[in-house]
């Protein structure tokens, strides 16, 4: 009889760690010098860096590369279970990769997915949103992101801080889940180096970011 | 007068038949089969693409298209035997009907496997009948109040 309360623990374990694939696009490197080429790859799978999928190349839409005075579109191809890409950043700055999940027809991407490069130690906060869609924003330089420190992120929808719970899967470990809400940034502590993917979901769509911290 | 009447109806009549000999026509077709994919949940599989491979057809699609928005695809079958019907909403999930069909063209029996992330739903009803014991047990065992330790 003891052991009841346990086993609907550990069941209960099992039923929330099962959930739809996470999307996901990886930069690397994270902190280039300008000049330098940065690979980007899209994966997708339950086993986060792994990519266990290959997302159909119907619904990649908006694969974009954002940074200081630049918007180029991104040409990906698909390499066994990733779509891949490269680009060579010419100056030093935020730059936002983004790609959107969406099917034929519809209005709005089910998922929108975004990694962040910093070139030239040229680190910016406010380049990380473009307000626009749903987004995970960190409120604190990436750049600055160190192993055993804090990490504070929001999420916005179309620019406005929403409420909504972000998850944290890593390479090792169970994922993190931590609330955020207007005012109430989701603080994770603890910090690990290595590579990060936050996913929120709000109103029918999901945002994932994707955040490489160096040793 | 009336000889070249007719010959200008003929004429009209025959560039008629010219420009209109590929028309296109349609019509409602008896003995097609629709199929519906969806999620857990019931939310439909929108534009997955579907593959249809007839009984004799080995590997080879003779039937490719995407459901529509309520997830619905339909084919008509023209051989007996057993189709396979493949569903892949181009993210990780996929399921395949076998869509047995008779000599009257008419679906008898249907089987279907999936592939992707999901719960079965027996997990789910014992997940639940552990979860209502597991809040049981903890009620019975908590400390009596001082109100129920004063009644003993």
């Amino acid at each position: 009889m003891r052991c009841l309360p346990i086993i609907a623990l550990l069941l209960g374990m099992f039923s929330a760690g099962a959930h739809a694939h996470d999307w996901w696009i990886h930069a690397h490197p994270v902190h280039p010098a300008p000049g330098s080429e940065v690979r980007l790859a899209i994966g997708g799978g339950h086993s986060f860096p792994e990519s266990e999928e290959l997302l159909a190349a119907r619904l990649l839409a908006q694969t974009v590369l954002t940074g200081p005075d630049t918007e180029v579109p991104l040409d990906f191809a698909a390499d066994n279970k990733q779509h891949v890409a490269a680009y060579t950043l010419q100056r030093k700055g935020v730059y936002r990769a983004d790609f959107h999940v969406q099917r034929p027809g519809d209005e709005a991407p089910l998922i929108a997915g975004r990694a962040l490069v910093v070139a030239g130690a040229a680190d910016d906060p406010a380049a990380y949103a473009a307000n626009d869609g749903l987004e995970i924003v960190p409120l604190k330089p990436v750049s600055d992101w160190r192993a055993g420190g804090e990490v504070p992120l929001e999420v916005r929808s179309d620019g406005e801080v929403v409420a909504s719970m972000i998850r944290l899967e890593r390479a090792t470990g169970r994922p993190v889940r931590m609330r955020s809400a207007p005012g109430r940034p989701a603080v994770f502590r603890h910090w690990q180096a290595g590579p990060s993917l936050f996913i929120t979901e709000y109103r029918g769509q999901t945002a994932t970011l994707t955040v490489w911290t160096e040793e | 007068m009336r000889y070249i009447h007719v010959l200008v109806l003929l004429l009209w009549g025959t560039s008629d038949a010219l420009v209109f000999g590929h028309a296109a026509m349609g019509r409602i077709e008896e003995g097609a089969v629709g199929v519906r994919f969806f999620y857990e949940g019931g939310a439909p599989m929108r534009s997955a693409e579907v593959a249809v491979r007839a009984p004799a057809a080995d590997e080879e699609r003779i039937i490719e298209g995407l459901t529509d928005r309520n997830g619905c695809f339909a084919f008509v079958p023209d051989q007996v035997g057993e189709w396979r019907v493949e569903a892949n909403d181009g993210m990780g999930h996929r399921v395949q009907l076998r869509i047995e069909v008779d000599a009257a063209g008419v679906p008898v029996a249907t089987a279907s496997t999936a592939h992707g992330h999901h719960i079965a739903p027996w997990v789910v009803a014992i997940a639940v009948l552990f979860g209502l014991f597991g809040i049981w047990a903890l009620w019975i065992r908590r400390p009596p109040t001082t109100t129920e330790a004063e009644r003993r």
